[in-house]
């Protein structure tokens, strides 16, 4: 079931929740809501189920206007957060209770019901604990139990919200891979909530980037990260150096150095963004120059903090494999996959000294 | 010289009393305790058995006595499924709405708390009285409200609201709706979602309001002494029986009442204790998940 969402707008007293998102999500799709806390993605998500109700705005599932239907009407699996199971069920019937309250002229009989638990409870690897309660399970099964709950009822779209949030890092790591695969078994059109940047780009087909309420970009993970179209999207999305930028006749300057040059009429400051990987070392003499201050590792990387010669800023850059810089040391620079910002809008560099993502 | 050795007190945490101070502070709490409670509470079933256990039958077999009993149930059977229901619908709206004038609300549902319940009595004379606001109207139509049944009923309906409400505000809002939205997601209709779900996981909390309800809708006193006229055999219930025999020196049978509403306040404090202690190993539970 595909999903689309246009202009959907929310506002919770006088501060804007969403404001004017567009999204389109294919059917079959697993795409992650990725943002800061506040950014809106959790009201995304419960709008989508028909949890919060937006002031402006439609959506459709699979071409009908879902706007205007109750909680009930839409069909969605929702996993909540804390999971929400009822602590007063065992676990089956946690996972028949969407069966049990159907209507009686649509509601299967018992046995099919039995049948269907048995099922889900195999699907999520949880043969044997039909008979547990809530209370007696871990945070990693209820997590499965309230999966298998939402799945119960054949929802047309599953929403999770911050499946992983509650689970310790082990866990985590590998309810990730099993929720993927989960995913490519059962098909369902997919849209999870999380704050964690590893974990909607590693799960994700696509993954929309929220800050305060709008979309920043929406894209496969590899799009994301190597080239992302907003300041926002280059600082949340792993590392990046910011530098001030002038714009000035047709140019960009760092410093005394011209970076390259951009379209007539440009003015004003503007902001240079790259990654610490991207900055690539060569002799001393080229467009910028800088010395070391500091060397650490980083896991698998050697990462040096390094003064710029042009404008006395710091930026990080990485440093290949088994290179012997050293603090003090001198090193030029060559920047690589940089993005160019000026008004929070993209400009594009229209040459090659500095090559844009 | 042979240094004492030090005295290490394992059992002793730092913001403990001395155990002089303690026991001294115990002692007292326990002679409080003694005096005004256990003390009054012996009286009570000392005096109703003064003459027997056949004197103590006899008080109860009364007909005015029984009638007072007999009124009391009927006035707790019509206000606490009432202010039950009413309590969880304000508790429902405390707990899961926000709307303009909500601590307005919560304030109000206090109020009976607060104001003291001769005034709630008085305030029911003057709407419904033979010279109050309504109660010509009413009373041209054939209906008693003040020195009747009915007057009582509300009386008491006003005095005992709070109870049901100041229980479940508290437990609906710590345990959040999530729980409730995940039943709608599951397509359960809003009448099945609160049986299913909601209900369940307030019953604890809902009984404990019950009980307290019940026990003050048929302790009350003060209001429904304004309200019922103390006609005996016919509006005066078991508290007011209680100060009309009292009245007529008819000790045995002032304290043979006296003693079942004791007895209710027992039961009713030994079983909320119960459930309490229920409760907290489920919330215990629930902090685990």
């Amino acid at each position: 079931m595909d999903i689309k969402i246009r202009g959907l707008q929310k506002t919770f007293g006088a501060s804007p929740a969403l404001h004017g998102v567009d999204l389109d999500v294919g059917s079959g799709e697993l795409i992650g809501l990725l943002g800061p806390s506040g950014s809106g993605k959790t009201t995304l998500l419960r709008a989508i189920a028909g949890l919060e109700t937006p002031n402006a705005g439609q959506i459709h599932f699979g071409g009908q206007d879902a706007s205007r239907q109750s909680v009930q009407e839409r069909r969605v699996g929702f996993v909540f957060q804390n999971y929400a199971l009822f602590r007063h069920m065992s676990v089956a019937e946690n996972i028949a209770y969407g069966l049990r309250v159907r209507p009686r002229a649509t509601r299967p009989a018992a046995r099919q019901i039995t049948h269907r638990v048995n099922e889900l409870l195999e699907l999520v690897q949880l043969t044997g604990f039909d008979a547990r309660f809530p209370g007696q399970l871990s945070g990693g099964q209820r997590q499965r139990v309230a999966l298998a709950r939402a799945l119960a009822v054949e929802p047309r779209v599953l929403l999770l919200d911050e499946p992983f949030g509650a689970l310790d890092a082990r866990v985590r790591k590998d309810l990730r891979h099993w929720l993927r695969d989960l995913h490519k078994r059962t098909g369902h059109t997919t849209i999870f909530v999380t704050h964690d940047q590893d974990e909607a780009l590693e799960m994700s087909d696509r993954v929309a980037i929220l800050n305060r309420g709008a979309l920043e970009q929406i894209g496969a993970p590899d799009e994301i990260y190597d080239s992302p179209a907003t300041p926002f999207v280059f600082q949340f999305i792993g590392d990046s150096n910011r530098l001030p930028v002038d714009l000035a006749n047709g140019r960009a300057r760092l410093g005394a150095a011209i970076l390259g040059h951009v379209a007539p009429g440009l003015e004003g400051a503007a902001e240079l963004f790259f990654r610490p990987e991207n900055a690539v070392l060569e002799a001393v003499g080229g467009l910028l120059s800088g010395e070391v201050t500091h060397v650490r590792r980083q896991g698998a990387r050697r990462r040096a903090d390094v003064r710029l010669d042009q404008t006395g800023a710091m930026i990080e850059v990485d440093l290949p494999h088994g290179a012997a810089t050293q603090v003090t040391q001198r090193i030029g620079l060559r920047l690589e996959r940089v993005g160019l910002f000026a008004q929070g809008r993209r400009v594009s560099l229209l040459d090659e000294a500095c090559r844009a993502a | 010289m042979l240094e004492a050795p030090l005295h290490i007190q394992r059992d002793r945490d730092a913001l403990a009393e001395a155990p002089a101070l303690r026991r001294a502070l115990i002692g007292f709490a326990v002679a409080v305790l003694a005096l005004f409670l256990f003390l009054p509470l012996a009286t009570v079933f000392i005096e109703a058995f003064g003459k027997g256990a056949a004197g103590f039958v006899d008080a109860l077999s009364d007909p005015e006595t029984r009638s007072s009993i007999k009124l009391t149930l009927i006035v707790a059977a019509i206000c606490v499924p009432i202010n039950t229901a009413l309590g969880v619908a304000a508790a429902w709206a405390v707990a899961r709405f926000e709307f303009a004038g909500k601590s307005a609300l919560v304030t109000l549902i206090d109020l009976p708390f607060s104001v003291s319940p001769v005034i709630a009595g008085l305030c029911c004379v003057l709407l419904f009285g033979a010279r109050g606001l309504f109660g010509p109207q009413l009373a041209s139509h054939g209906i008693e409200v003040i020195f009747a049944v009915p007057g009582i009923v509300l009386a008491t309906l006003f005095v005992t609201f709070p109870f049901v409400a100041r229980e479940l505000i508290p437990l609906m809002q710590q345990q959040g709706s999530d729980d409730e939205q995940a039943a709608l997601t599951l397509g359960a209709s809003g009448w099945r979602m609160f049986l299913t779900v909601t209900l369940p996981n307030i019953k604890w909390g809902l009984l404990a309001g019950v009980l307290l309800c019940n026990a003050r809708a048929m302790g009350e006193f003060g209001a429904v002494a304004v309200v019922s006229g103390h006609v005996r055999g016919a509006t005066n219930t078991m508290p007011l029986q209680v100060e009309a025999l009292y009245n007529d020196y008819d000790m045995v049978g002032a304290f043979a009442v006296a003693a079942l509403l004791a007895l209710l306040a027992l039961v009713t404090l030994v079983v909320k204790t119960i459930l309490e202690w229920r409760f907290a190993g489920e919330l215990a539970l629930r902090r685990r998940t």
